[in-house]
């Protein structure tokens, strides 16, 4: 499969909360503010790159080998949190500024189970390590995108009349519906 | 007669009040990806079900010999390892809904509700507290699922059907729109969002029509 | 044979887990980062295991 076109499709057209729907509970919660969601958009890129390529090279060079690919959703989730604590015990040694911006949502990621679907899409979908490095680039950057977009969005709304009860969150679903409409024409991109 | 009366709108206001689904906003992922159809909510809430029992069960019973720093890798590997099972009882007995549920029963291990569960409550009573805290948690969750799918799927395919998933016969199929007047965005994205957006301002809606009428409870007596 | 490896990862996994954690919570926290609030208001997640441990460390 063409490289660009993998990045496209991965990115915008299966957009992975619009189509997915993965990833949902940081973008509820989050996307409030403008700098909070670059804050867990660029935390968000960067677990979900080292996490899927460290996932990718224990299940071709350990598992495989051996057999055991049934053990890959137990080896995933274990290496996901190990190397959330890894990334933040990293930055708060070598960079504070980067650990004010980014600390708060280290955390969270670890439960986002959009880092354990690249990881596994990346399995099933039977990628090479390239295709593997590029999708999971640009899985998180399409997640980075709607962040942004729907923060933007809801500053907006802030200061709309909106009924009462469609108040807080159901108002935000009913913006990601509209939003899915747009999203859905750009499957003739590719 | 008004102490029952208070007694079922207590169970209505909690079923609708404390649902994982609507009033906690759990596990929304596999909501809106699975409420398809009825068949797929069901199959999906009765894997959840089995995973949070057990895996309250377990954490339950480990409780008082895990260390405190390491109980967050135990919990999970109980509970990944318990999906694994579930998901490959699923994959054996009823492919079909395997194909259409694909990797959201994966995805039950990062479900906020079975960690949740597992820190919140099993991680502090006994066996039994903690066994039925799941399956009143997983009921719940079921049922929210329900209630998503029967809305998606009616306006959606205009038709309320069940197969069963053992052997792919259908044990009823019950045509309620006319042909024609089906709405098939019900079955895309946008429609999970818009159905899940109502039935959540429904249930802010009843929420706040309840803490209207405390005050005024109060203020009688 | 199989399920000796099997069981040695998984325990391997755990095991490099519980040390990371160990390490990440004796690297202290950077000067100016001690205060740093989840924002993250909008979610009603109430047993949110990542929450309820945030707020009880916030609380400390």
């Amino acid at each position: 499969m063409n490289l660009f076109t993998l990045f496209i499709s991965a990115m915008l057209i299966n957009n992975i909360i619009l189509s997915k729907f993965l990833g949902m509970c940081p973008f509820m919660g989050v996307s409030t503010k403008m700098d909070s969601a670059v804050g867990m958009g660029l935390a968000v890129i960067f677990v979900i790159f080292g996490a899927s390529i460290l996932s990718w090279l224990l299940y071709y060079f350990v598992l495989v080998p051996l057999g055991l690919e049934y053990m890959e959703l137990i080896c995933f989730i274990l290496l996901i949190a190990a190397f959330v604590q890894f990334v933040e015990m990293f930055i708060k040694k070598t960079s504070p500024a980067l650990y004010k911006q980014l600390g708060i949502y280290l955390p969270l990621i670890t439960t986002n189970c959009a880092v354990l679907y690249v990881a596994m899409d990346n399995i099933t979908q039977e990628y090479n390590l390239i295709e593997t490095i590029v999708n999971s680039i640009a899985v998180p950057a399409g997640f980075m995108l709607m962040l942004c977009i729907f923060a933007t969005m809801r500053e907006r709304l802030n200061a709309n009349d909106v009924p009462k009860a469609f108040q807080g969150n159901p108002i935000a679903f009913v913006v990601a519906a509209i939003m899915a409409i747009a999203f859905s024409s750009l499957a003739g991109l590719v | 007669m008004s102490e029952n009366k208070e007694k079922k709108q207590g169970f209505f206001s909690q079923l609708l009040t404390q649902n994982p689904v609507f009033g906690l906003y759990l596990g929304i992922c596999s909501t809106l990806a699975i409420t398809t159809t009825i068949n797929n909510a069901l199959g999906m809430g009765i894997a959840v079900v089995f995973v949070l029992v057990l895996s309250n069960i377990l954490v339950s019973c480990v409780r008082n010999i895990t260390p405190e720093d390491i109980h967050i890798p135990v919990y999970i590997v109980i509970i990944a390892t318990l999906v694994t099972i579930a998901g490959m009882l699923i994959q054996a007995f009823t492919p079909s809904l395997y194909q259409a549920l694909g990797a959201f029963i994966d995805l039950i291990v990062v479900n906020c509700i079975i960690l949740g569960r597992a820190e919140a409550f099993a991680s502090k009573n006994t066996v039994g507290a903690s066994a039925k805290d799941g399956l009143m948690m997983g009921i719940s969750y079921t049922l929210g699922l329900l209630a998503m799918s029967l809305i998606r799927q009616i306006l959606g395919t205009g038709v309320l059907s069940l197969d069963n998933p053992f052997n792919n016969t259908q044990i009823f199929a019950l045509r309620l729109l006319p042909e024609g007047f089906e709405i098939p965005l019900f079955t895309t994205p946008t429609g999970a969002f818009l159905t899940f957006a109502c039935i959540a301002a429904a249930i802010a809606a009843y929420n706040n029509s309840l803490n209207e009428e405390k005050p005024i409870k109060k203020g009688a007596k | 044979m199989n399920g000796f490896f099997a069981v040695l990862i998984a325990v391997a996994l755990v095991g490099i887990n519980v040390l990371l954690y160990r390490m990440n919570r004796a690297t202290p926290v950077p000067e100016g980062c001690e205060n740093l609030k989840p924002d993250c208001s909008a979610c009603g997640i109430r047993d949110c295991a990542v929450r309820s441990q945030m707020i009880g460390e916030r609380d400390k």
